[in-house]
């Protein structure tokens, strides 16, 4: 197994500081209120850690808003919340300043722009969804069919309750590859800011047997030429581009089992 | 594993320290922050909520405090003096403050117990006016189930009232009923005498026709024994004859049964035999082919044969079955069957031996006038008011031929021994010739008047018909031509169906007359020989004995003649 627990470990205890301000247009109290700090796993989903900062401040908003759903904000960009938390950071704050400010929301839901999310089980679909489909890609699906929805609970536990071994004691297997071949594509998700993430099938072999790198990657899928400056993040890191992309997938993957990278051009 | 230890080195080395890095940066750094921002966050929470409940504490305690200071400024008006002075009497009397402080407090718990007491009464006051209302609402629904009831007791008593009246009626038919019941059986009781009374006489007239009966048998035997002496002292005469002359004689016996022969008919001038034949109009006559039996036939429903040849008449049988009058009379050939036609649409049939009922020919829907059986003795021909002719046969008892005349038949005759025609006389004065083999009318004669009667001389040649306009003609048969008119003063034709005939050896013609008379024409010479005058109605009918010796008429009452020349 191509098993390097060092970086994933690594890889695993990401966080980001968050600082979360209530809307001043939904704040209900005299005082400006105390905007509230907490670190956030960046492998999580936003909806699995606002229980807090929510109760937080549903005393300080108006009582016909109290039913309402919390909606996040950076810089006046809604986060989409079906988005690991590290990518939102990436490609929203890419840690220019810390801790990353966040406005919470609880009136004038953005619909054009976010989908809503009422429980949690909404979003433990979205992520078995994009699980099922990240190893479609890798292994036409059969392992992800072959276990038991008891395995699958644990996969979702893991990422909730962030036990690294609960989690990777599954995941394993997710991840398994024969050594000649890899994976059958690789699946991942090329983030640009202001356009929808692009998501293509990449073998990581070529025909003649050389390892596809990330630089590979951006060659081929990358719309725009890249300039000096520009910068390409995984889980926060640059990536050196000569590095394969079947070992990128087995050890920087988010969860979901996707390579989430950012493109963040120099301009923005 | 091959994909990370062949390219290994520096590219995972350098991810390894970027991410060693990047955590560093992002969460090592400030962590302890965040860590220690939220537990001062927490802390400062939970310090909040402590103040809010200390000041809440306090509050309470302020309040209670205050009810307090009321509760002692209010109470101890003289507390106040008495403080007032405790403050002179300084610490001295502790003691009062105390037993009075003991006092307030149990006054106070006196106080809560009155307000316990008076929460408990004012519990069961509004549990007994639960109980009130309750009690209401079940009195409410007794008025109105009673309400119901009363209006029920209203409705049933109408009822009853009508059913009282009804029953009142009822009795009163009742009564009726039974009155007239007792009426009845009174009526009942007398009929039931009287029918006792009758049934005695009954029983005595019976045996009175008994005693009668064993009379006439005995008589019967005694004259059975003396005609059987008779017979024997005409055979030995015979034997004795027939032994004196040995000459011998050959009687026919055929010539015996055949029809007497008749050389000349007598004119007949006197009645010798004049008797009620039947109850009401007799309506026919015939005698049969020997001569031997009269017949007539009348509105009484009979048909009686008679024997005229001796010095009495003498009643031979009497034929019933019919259920109307009778209006023709036929004997056949060999005189063992005798044929009744009959107002009641049928025609019948008996043997004359027996006196029985044969057959019944039924199948007409008007009288039946006329009725004639065919020279086979098995075929029957009557002729009806329903203007048809039926032709029937005996053997099958049913009709073979229904003939449509197209006027109601009068009277109808077989032509000839072959009865191969048939003559028929009608209402709309006209005479018909049929023949039996083909379909169609062969023939007509029209005359100036309803033909009454038809009559065809012995030798088959002439047709007598009695016409309505009071005349008698004679057609020859084979000229289909009137020969001769016989009228005269005084004589009218009675009825439409009076009966007229030729002698036997066709010299003569005989009719009755509307007035009684009886009128009778000499053929050869057309004149009128005789008027006879001896009824008193309408002659109807008249025949000639067969030997032309004498002649039979009857009339409307009752009555029949015989008439002869002595």
């Amino acid at each position: 197994m191509a098993e390097d627990r060092e970086i994933l470990r690594e890889v695993w205890d990401g966080r980001v500081p968050v600082c979360v301000q209530l809307a001043s247009e939904d704040c209900n109290t005299l005082s400006a209120p105390d905007p509230y700090y907490l670190m956030v796993p960046r492998l999580s989903y936003f909806p699995l850690v606002m229980d807090k900062v929510r109760k937080h401040f549903l005393r300080l908003i108006s009582q016909d808003l109290q039913e309402a759903e919390m909606w996040l904000e950076s810089d006046g960009m809604p986060l989409k919340w079906h988005y690991p938390v590290g990518v939102l950071f990436d490609l929203h704050c890419g840690g220019a300043s810390l801790p990353w400010a966040l406005t919470a929301h609880f009136s004038h839901f953005p619909e054009q722009d976010l989908i809503r999310c009422p429980t949690r089980e909404v979003v433990e679909s979205h992520f078995m969804s994009s699980l099922k489909e990240a190893d479609g890609l890798k292994h036409r699906g059969q392992i992800i069919t072959n276990m038991q929805s008891k395995d699958h609970k644990q996969l979702w536990m893991g990422l909730c309750n962030d036990k690294f071994d609960q989690f990777w004691a599954i995941n394993r297997k997710l991840m398994e590859s024969t050594p000649e071949e890899g994976f059958k594509f690789i699946p991942f998700r090329l983030h640009c800011p202001f356009q929808a993430p692009i998501q293509r099938l990449i073998r990581p072999l070529t025909e003649d047997g050389r390892r596809v790198t990330l630089a590979d990657l951006l060659l081929e899928f990358l719309s725009v030429p890249s300039q000096e400056g520009d910068r390409v993040m995984i889980q926060g890191i640059e990536v050196p581009h000569d590095t394969p992309l079947q070992w990128l997938s087995e050890h920087l993957s988010h969860p979901d089992n996707f390579l989430h990278i950012c493109y963040i051009s120099v301009q923005s | 594993m091959a994909w990370s230890k062949s390219g290994g080195g520096d590219w995972r080395q350098q991810i390894y320290n970027n991410l060693r890095e990047r955590n560093k940066k992002e969460y090592e750094n400030i962590s302890d922050l965040i860590q220690l921002h939220t537990r001062l966050f927490e802390q400062s929470e939970t310090l909040k909520a402590e103040i809010l409940q200390l000041t809440i504490q306090n509050e309470k305690l302020q309040q209670s405090n205050l009810q307090l200071l009321s509760c002692g400024g209010g109470g101890s008006g003289g507390g106040n003096g008495g403080g007032g002075g405790g403050e002179c009497g300084g610490t001295a009397s502790p003691g009062v403050v105390q037993k009075l402080e003991q006092k307030i407090y149990k006054l106070q718990e006196e106080l809560t117990d009155l307000h316990r007491k008076k929460s408990e009464n004012s519990q069961q006051l509004v549990e007994l006016n639960q109980c009130l209302q309750e009690r209401e609402k079940v009195v409410a629904v007794k008025d109105n189930k009673l309400a119901e009831y009363e209006s029920d007791l209203m409705i049933l008593r109408e009822e009853l009232a009508n059913k009282e009246t009804a029953l009142a009626d009822v009795q009163a038919i009742n009564q009726v009923l039974r009155d007239e019941y007792q009426t009845l059986n009174l009526a009942f009781t007398a009929l039931e005498e009287k029918y006792r009374k009758e049934k005695e006489e009954n029983r005595d007239l019976i045996d009175r026709w008994m005693a009668q009966k064993a009379k006439d048998a005995e008589k019967l035997n005694l004259e059975n024994d003396s005609i059987l002496r008779k017979r024997q002292m005409l055979v030995e005469e015979q034997l004795k004859e027939a032994a004196r002359e040995p000459r011998q004689v050959t009687m026919d016996d055929k010539f015996a049964c055949s029809p007497p022969l008749c050389l000349m008919a007598v004119l007949p001038s006197k009645a010798y035999h004049k008797f009620d034949a039947h109850d009401g109009e007799v309506n026919s006559v015939c005698f049969s082919p020997q001569g031997r039996i009269l017949a007539t036939g009348g509105v009484d429903r009979k048909l009686k044969l008679w024997d005229i040849g001796h010095a009495v008449v003498e009643a031979r049988g009497i034929l019933t079955g019919s259920n109307a009058g009778v209006t023709a009379i036929d004997f056949d050939a060999e005189e063992s069957l005798i044929l009744g036609a009959s107002n009641d649409f049928a025609s019948r049939v008996w043997t004359v031996a027996d006196h029985r009922l044969r057959h019944t020919l039924t199948g007409h829907s008007g009288k039946v006038m006329a009725a004639r059986f065919l020279s086979e003795s098995a075929k029957v021909v009557t002729g009806s008011h329903d203007r048809t002719l039926k032709i029937w046969d005996l053997r099958s008892r049913a009709c073979i031929r229904t003939i449509f005349a197209g006027s109601s038949c009068n009277d109808l005759v077989p032509s000839d021994s072959a009865a191969t025609t048939i003559i028929s006389g009608h209402f709309d004065k006209k005479i018909r010739f049929w023949d039996t083999r083909t379909e169609q009318s062969a023939n007509e004669v029209s005359l100036q008047g309803k033909i009454t009667s038809l009559s065809l001389s012995s030798d088959g040649f002439y047709l007598l018909s009695c016409v309505r306009d009071d005349s008698l003609k004679i057609l020859d048969l084979r000229k289909n031509h009137v020969i001769h008119t016989f009228t005269g003063d005084g004589f009218h034709v009675g009825a439409d169906y009076t009966r007229a005939t030729f002698s036997p050896d066709a010299t003569y013609v005989a009719v009755g007359s509307g007035d009684g008379a009886l009128y009778i024409w000499n053929v050869n010479t057309a004149k009128l020989e005789k008027t006879l005058r001896e009824h008193t109605s309408c002659v109807v009918a008249c025949t000639w004995h067969p030997s032309g010796k004498s002649l039979v008429s009857c009339d409307r009452g009752k009555k029949v003649i015989a008439w002869s020349d002595f």
